[in-house]
């Protein structure tokens, strides 16, 4: 059964991009109801897999920028109430940096950077999935590594040591 | 192997261990349940798939910068397929007035007694009591010259219909993106007070909505009701309101699926 056969992969980067079970559901959900309504569009000129997961990395791209949206607009407020007492935090560990190192990275690379290094995609499966050539999802993958090893510089020392 | 290199096999390394680490069980079966329940509201509630981009979702909150703005759209769009339904559909003086016949001299440009105008919808009662648009006895005439385009009462309800259909579908979307902004809030075990505002207009259009002939689709009829009971919830729920509270409209939502059918349910674009 198609759905057997995708749900996981599809499942698991919705979570890689959203971090919330709740959204990782909701965009699953949602793109298996797309495709299934619109299944007689589909042709065979590329892979079901390949199909379905461009219609999962639009939904959750999407869903995720009306999320991001609604949340800058409170955390804004947030942030003005906090502004004094960020600066005193305890510096926080490598994972933690890691992680708002990949959240803060331009939604193209960080989408390429999850498919690819962390969800092991190949390059012409993204750049089918976004609809780019792979050259293009190269390019941004170099570039979020660069940018990654720039804001976790200053642990490279323990790192290459 | 370089410095890059070895930092860049780490960070890989690193990020596929704790970055957004899903769980080791997928909810496959809750999942497909809420599919499956959305193919099925799909079935009955949207028609036609249009030119709609693959893969995209409904690009209703894209350009514009604030909701507000979208509230404030959706209750014009509201109040205006509503006028316009009653504009077209038949009025109280055609049904309880008794139908004339017009004499043959009126010529060709008349019109006739059992059709609606678009171009003046009310000129059929002017028809009915022999008056004419300038208060004159006699037949109605025309204003202009060539003839006018002239619809059956079926086609005047059909425009309705379309109109209540469009006002649903705008009304729909952006509880959709209420209820998604609500989620967030929610797995977050906090409520922001612009979202019960927003609540509540959205719960009054749901109102006017269930009241009008956008309802008499069983499918959509029951969706604006679960839509409804939420909105009450949600409307209701105070700042400090306990956990409690909070589970259970999660649960409604969960559990009626409203969220996943109302995505279903919101026309794609170009239809």
């Amino acid at each position: 059964m198609l759905y057997d056969q995708h749900v996981d992969r599809v499942y698991r980067l919705a979570f890689r991009l959203a971090g919330e079970d709740e959204l990782a559901r909701d965009f699953t959900q949602e793109t298996f109801i797309r495709a299934f309504q619109r299944l007689k569009d589909f042709r065979s000129e590329s892979s079901f897999g390949t199909w379905i997961h461009t219609i999962a990395t639009s939904v959750s791209l999407n869903g995720l920028r009306k999320v991001k949206k609604f949340r800058t607009r409170e955390s804004s407020l947030d942030d003005a109430l906090t502004v004094g007492a960020v600066s005193r935090r305890a510096e926080p560990d490598l994972k933690e940096r890691l992680k708002q190192a990949i959240d803060n990275l331009p939604e193209g690379y960080r989408t390429v950077f999850v498919m690819h290094d962390v969800e092991g995609y190949t390059h012409e499966e993204i750049a089918a999935a976004l609809g780019v050539q792979p050259g293009t999802s190269k390019a941004q993958l170099f570039r979020a590594r660069a940018k990654l090893r720039e804001a976790l510089a200053d642990f490279a020392g323990e790192w290459v040591s | 192997m370089s410095d890059e290199d070895r930092m860049d096999a780490l960070l890989r390394q690193l990020a596929a261990d704790e970055y957004n680490r899903p769980p080791e069980i997928i909810p496959r079966e809750q999942m497909w349940e809420a599919v499956r329940q959305g193919i099925g509201n799909g079935e009955s509630g949207i028609q036609g798939t249009g030119n709609r981009e693959q893969g995209t979702v409904l690009p209703f909150h894209r350009r514009v910068p604030r909701w507000v703005y979208y509230a404030v759209a959706a209750a014009l769009l509201l109040a205006l397929g509503i006028q316009v339904g009653r504009l077209l559909g038949p009025s109280p003086a055609q049904q309880l007035a008794p139908r004339t016949t017009q004499p043959d001299s009126l010529g060709p440009t008349r019109v006739a007694p059992e059709s609606v105008s678009i171009g003046n919808p009310r000129r059929d009662v002017a028809a009915v009591d022999g008056r004419s648009d300038d208060g004159a006895k006699g037949p109605p005439k025309q204003k202009g010259g060539g003839p006018e385009r002239q619809l059956t009462p079926d086609a005047g309800n059909d425009i309705s219909a379309r109109a209540y259909s469009v006002a649903a579908a705008q009304h729909l979307t952006e509880a959709e993106a209420m209820l998604t902004a609500f989620k967030g809030d929610l797995s977050r075990g906090r409520m922001d007070a612009e979202i019960s505002a927003w609540g509540k207009d959205l719960l009054s259009n749901t109102r006017l909505l269930l009241d009008s002939p956008a309802a008499r689709d069983p499918a959509r009829r029951k969706l604006l009701q679960d839509l409804e009971l939420v909105l009450v919830q949600i409307v209701q729920l105070s700042p400090n309101s306990s956990a409690r509270d909070r589970d259970l409209i999660k649960g409604a939502l969960t559990d009626d699926q409203v969220l996943t059918r109302l995505r279903t349910a919101i026309p794609v674009k170009g239809t």
